[in-house]
C-alpha cells in the first residue's frame, strides 16, 4: 500500500488508471545530516569506481527515445 | 515470493518514503530517502535509509532498533525501490551501509526480495574493485539498480 501525503486528488498510475490516494505532508529530509553524508559518500564512491556500462548504455537509450 | 511489507507513504516529490515499524520496541517511524545526485557527469539516486529520532529532530543512524521485523523492514524498503523506479524509470539507484553490517542487510534484502525485483530491476553489485550482475552469496560492498 502506498500513500502519497497531502491532500486527497486522484492520480493517474502507470497504467493510466486512476486511483485516490490519501496524502498527508511526508516531509522533506533532503537536509538531513545523515542522509547528506551518506549522498556525499556515494559520489566520491561513484567517481573513483564508475558505473557499470549496461547500466549507462541503458540510460542513454532511454534519453534518446 | 510475497513478502509482508509496511504500508508506507511517500512525499509530493517522492523522494522520502516513510513507514512506521511496530514490535515489541514500540513504534518507529523509518525514513527511505533518495537523494539526487551527480558523478562524472552522470545523475543518479543515493538510497538512504534510517530511524527518525523525534527527540533530536533528525535520522539516528546509530540506532538499533530490534524490533524483531527486520525482514519485514527490508521487504519495505525493497518496496520503495520499487515504486521510486516505477516513478522515475531512468533512474539509477545507489545503495551501501553506514558500515559493512547494514551493507551486508541490504544485501539480503536483495537476497530475499529477489523474485519481485528481478520482475523489474537490473541489479548490480560492487566486488572485487568491479561491478558484476547481482547474484545471490556473493558478498558486495555496494549495489546498483535501475528499471529494465
Amino acid at each position: 500500500m502506498v500513500f502519497t501525503r497531502g491532500i486527497s486528488m486522484p492520480t493517474k498510475t502507470k497504467s493510466g488508471s486512476e486511483s485516490q490516494v490519501k496524502r498527508t505532508a511526508v516531509r522533506d529530509y533532503g537536509n538531513d545530516p545523515f542522509f547528506v553524508k551518506k549522498a556525499e559518500k556515494s559520489k566520491a564512491f561513484l567517481e573513483k569506481n564508475g558505473f557499470p556500462e549496461a547500466l549507462l548504455n541503458r540510460k542513454k537509450a532511454l534519453k534518446k527515445a | 515470493m510475497d513478502l509482508p511489507k509496511y504500508p508506507f507513504f511517500t512525499s509530493e516529490t517522492f523522494l522520502d518514503f516513510e513507514f512506521e515499524s511496530n514490535g515489541p520496541n514500540g513504534k518507529i517511524k523509518k525514513v527511505v530517502r533518495y537523494s539526487p545526485q551527480n558523478a562524472n557527469g552522470v545523475t543518479y539516486f543515493n538510497l538512504g535509509f534510517g530511524d527518525w529520532n523525534e527527540t533530536i529532530g533528525k535520522i539516528d543512524d546509530s540506532a538499533i532498533s530490534n524490533n524483531q521485523d527486520r525482514e519485514r523492514i527490508l521487504a519495505t524498503v525493497a518496496a520503495t525501490v520499487l515504486e521510486f523506479t516505477r516513478r522515475f524509470p531512468d533512474a539509477m539507484v545507489y545503495a551501501t551501509g553506514s558500515t559493512p553490517a547494514r551493507t551486508r542487510l541490504y544485501q539480503m534484502a536483495i537476497a530475499a526480495n529477489c523474485n519481485e525485483i528481478e520482475l523489474f530491476l537490473t541489479v548490480y553489485g560492487f566486488a572485487d574493485n568491479n561491478w558484476h550482475p547481482f547474484k545471490k552469496g556473493v558478498n558486495y560492498t555496494a549495489f546498483l539498480a535501475m528499471r529494465k
